[in-house]
């Protein structure tokens, strides 16, 4: 079963760090990738730019609407996913819990849907 | 086939039906849902099962195995559907279930494995904590969700909510049937704890006097045996050691018109001793692991409370160090006022005031804060007071036991203050 893991956190909490600490984080967040990479779990992960670069885009009536910014503002903000193949949930908790920003931010854990083929 | 179980001569009234089927039916619904692996399935082939058994029982006597009647009865139930539906529905698979087998096959029932796998089910993490004690009522004791809703003080409408939903995550998250791995065992193991602590608490402190109360406190620990039998980490056996204390005073808190009595005022030639000796070799062997958690502190307490063979004999500056402990771990204001009536018992009078002021907003909708109040005004001779404190408690309880109780504290104040 796959999970998407969404990463939350409050995006200026990384920058606001200083250097050597912010390169700690890089260094878990590589390590968690090569391990989950390597036993096999990995489907796909990326880091997103900050909210500041979103323009969500919204069709009524007919016509194309575009805002700058994200779709809600929010406390803590999507920085990034995981996309992981588990055996259950209990899996992907204990994936999503090695995740770096898990300490500080927050982790949503969503099953991705399957469609019947019939 | 259920009429080829053996079955005892002598007929059985409803009473003995009732409480047989209530000691079978975690195991048995958990058996069938091991075989039949769908919760919707195997709930609708153990309802038949139930209807059948109180058609039968009552006529004919209660089974020697009631448990094998019941697996043996659901199977053959579920069978006979996938038979039906089977000519029509292509989406039923035959493999989730043996259909080959026979009641021979079910010798050895009765497995905490299964009961196991079904409480983990129930108290996944992932499900909210009401909608877990929710669907753990309804899988695990077989009341109707009438009952259940009664004894929660919700709807019927919202209990069936909260079960779907709980259905629904299960289903569409992955939560599975399997018992949990190791190391997701600390994560896993702390909801079952709390949710059956909840069912033992719901029969124990409920409100009103039903039928459903003792039932849901002996099933409560029925379940927490069989989770120290396949689990005996500290905590569990904490809990189970908890849970025996409490349930060992059971007959000597409620009195004759059906009024609450609080411990110092217990009979305590009614306190079932076997019980709290098991209770305390349970907490002793958990406490040798070292590894303290608040279920191991509070039955440390409750153990505290029922070796003291008077009242006067209590050893409350023992209690107050475990509640410092506790609150320490736990810091829940409910914890805070027994912390603050520990220390009050133990004439620490100034502190307990000064805990008690501070939970004066947190616990200001619980009577128990204001009986507290009430002793602590008693004990320092302000019995105007205390008679406020006691008023405001009995308004505000819904339990019909502790209103009765307040009131005849009330009555002897009153009875003091203007003679």
């Amino acid at each position: 079963m796959q999970y998407l893991c969404l990463i939350y956190e409050v995006e200026s909490s990384l920058p606001s760090r200083p250097p050597e600490e912010q390169e700690g984080i890089m260094a878990e967040y590589f390590a968690f990738t090569n391990d989950v990479r390597e036993r096999g779990k990995l489907v796909a992960g990326d880091a997103l730019l900050p909210t500041e670069t979103a323009t969500t885009v919204r069709v009524r009536d007919g016509k194309t609407v575009t805002t700058d910014g994200p779709f809600a503002e929010t406390k803590e903000q999507l920085g990034g996913y995981y996309l992981l193949d588990c055996a259950d949930l209990d899996e992907a908790i204990a994936l999503a819990s090695k995740i770096p920003s898990a300490r500080w931010g927050s982790i949503e854990v969503r099953p991705i849907m399957v469609f019947d083929q019939n | 086939m259920p009429d080829e179980v053996a079955i005892l001569p002598s007929q059985a009234s409803q009473d003995s039906v009732r409480s047989a089927l209530q000691s079978a039916f975690s195991i048995a619904q958990a058996a069938l849902l091991s075989r039949i692996r769908s919760i919707d399935e195997a709930e609708d082939a153990m309802q038949e099962a139930v209807l059948k058994a109180w058609r039968l029982w009552p006529l004919r006597g209660i089974p020697e195995q009631p448990v094998a009647w019941l697996i043996v009865c659901g199977m053959n139930v579920f069978r006979d559907q996938y038979r039906r539906d089977v000519r029509y529905d292509r989406s039923v698979d035959p493999s989730s279930a043996s259909l080959a087998e026979t009641a021979s096959d079910l010798a050895d029932v009765g497995s905490d494995e299964d009961v196991l796998r079904l409480i983990f089910m129930c108290c996944h993490p992932g499900i909210a904590a009401e909608n877990q004690l929710a669907l753990s009522l309804k899988m695990l004791m077989g009341f109707s969700p009438a009952e259940i809703a009664k004894a929660l003080l919700i709807s019927t409408k919202t209990l069936e909510q909260r079960i779907t939903r709980a259905k629904r995550k299960i289903a569409s998250s992955g939560i599975s049937l399997e018992l949990p791995r190791t190391d997701s065992l600390t994560l896993r193991l702390g909801p079952v704890r709390q949710t059956l602590y909840l069912i033992f608490n719901e029969g124990y402190h409920s409100v009103g006097e039903m039928l459903i109360n003792r039932a849901l406190c002996r099933q409560a620990i029925q379940l927490t045996r069989a989770l120290c039998r396949g689990f005996p980490d500290s905590e569990n056996l904490g809990l189970l050691s908890l849970m025996l204390f409490h349930d060992a005073r059971a007959t000597a808190r409620i009195g004759q018109s059906g009024e609450l009595i609080t411990l110092d005022a217990q009979n305590r030639m009614l306190w079932k001793r076997s019980q709290i000796a098991e209770a305390d070799v349970l907490l002793q062997k958990a406490l040798r692991k070292a590894e303290l958690g608040i279920y191991q502190l509070q039955a440390a307490i409750a153990g505290v409370h029922s070796l003291a063979e008077k009242a006067e004999q209590t050893d409350w500056p023992q209690i107050v160090g475990l509640y410092q402990r506790l609150y320490k771990e736990q810091p829940d204001p409910v914890i805070g006022l027994n912390y603050a009536v520990a220390l009050m018992m133990s004439k620490q009078l100034v502190d307990a005031e000064r805990i008690l002021q501070a939970f004066q907003e947190d616990l200001k909708d619980y009577s128990p804060y204001f009986a507290a109040v009430a002793k602590l005004c008693e004990l320092t001779g302000r019995e105007a007071e205390a008679a406020a404190a006691l008023r405001k408690a009995s308004a505000i309880t819904d339990s019909m036991g502790a209103k009765r109780h307040y009131q005849l504290q009330l009555a002897a104040i009153e009875a003091r203050i203007s003679p």
